[in-house]
């Protein structure tokens, strides 16, 4: 009777331990892909109002552009003026706050910045894990546009 | 409460308080605690950053999903306020006013009062410091703003 038990304990263990398992990881996965959805979008908005200065084009089709990558013209002319992008994330003396810094340079020589803060919950799995592993107060990442990615 | 219900209890708030001092956590980790296994176990360390970065995936997803909730929640609840009045030696009153919105389209405030009679026991700790000192015998705690407040410092914009 008890080894019964003790199986059915055992069972049952396992399934909430895999269900469990599951359920944290869809969680995790859901809030990772909208933090990155934010900051892909906080990026994407810059870009193209500086680029809107630039090209022939209103800011809300190069938003459009750079999301979708819907209008082949529009992107042949984005990815010919881009130079390079990337994203600097800065620590304090905490991880509490991090500035992000958004540096884009173009080939016409100029180049712009902005910057924003961020929480250490708001930011992807990835620059945190660097944070952790590295006692660097800065990290920088490339940010490669996915319509410079399929063009490439 | 037996040994196995106390053990529960102080697990539960120890996770609760790692939760929400997550950051503090973090900072600590990166001060002090990695600094010391790098020196007496490098062995170790790679293990360590792993375990402590599945930890933290694990934390950070769940204080995003409470910040999540709370502002779900916030959308349909407008603000709730709990007045407290003292009506005995050990007896109070408990009054909870809720003004909600049933959708969001809605721009009818639906105003909800519940009274409960409680102990002292039950009373919040805040209330039961503020009666100590004051010894007031009613007292009104605005819960919206108390759990906005809370949100913001998981958010640590403080």
């Amino acid at each position: 009777m008890k080894i019964i038990n003790l199986l059915g304990f055992g069972i049952v263990g396992t399934i909430v331990l895999v269900i469990g398992g599951l359920v944290i990881k869809e969680m995790i996965d859901k809030s990772e892909v909208k933090v990155k959805n934010d900051l892909d979008e906080w990026v994407d908005r810059l870009l193209a109002e500086s680029l809107s200065r630039k090209l022939d084009y209103s800011a809300s089709a190069i938003f459009q552009t750079l999301t979708r990558g819907e209008d082949a013209e529009l992107t042949r002319k984005i990815t010919q003026i881009i130079e390079s992008v990337e994203l600097v994330f800065q620590r304090g003396s905490s991880l509490s706050t991090i500035e992000v810094y958004l540096n884009a340079s173009f080939h016409d020589g100029t180049s712009f910045s902005a910057s924003t803060q961020r929480t250490w919950d708001d930011l992807p799995f990835a620059i945190r894990k660097e944070f952790l592993k590295r006692n660097d107060t800065s990290i920088t990442v490339p940010w490669n546009l996915p319509l410079v990615n399929t063009q490439s | 409460m037996n040994s196995s219900d106390l053990i529960k209890v102080i697990f539960a708030g120890i996770t609760a308080t790692i939760i929400y001092f997550w950051e503090k956590v973090t900072d600590w980790a990166r001060e002090s605690f990695f600094p010391f296994v790098e020196k007496h176990l490098p062995a170790i360390r790679e293990h360590v950053d792993k375990a402590f970065s599945w930890i933290d995936n694990v934390v950070v997803s769940i204080r995003r999903g409470i910040k999540a909730a709370w502002n779900i929640v916030r959308q349909y609840l407008l603000k709730m306020a709990m007045y407290f009045e003292k009506t005995s030696s050990n007896k109070w009153v408990r009054k909870t006013t809720s003004y909600i919105i049933k959708t969001l389209e809605s721009k009818t405030v639906t105003k909800q009062d519940v009274e409960k009679e409680i102990n002292w026991d039950d009373l919040p700790p805040d209330v039961r410091k503020s009666w100590m000192k004051s010894k007031e015998n009613s007292f009104e705690i605005d819960y919206t703003a108390e759990k906005d407040k809370n949100v913001d410092s998981l958010e640590m914009t403080n």
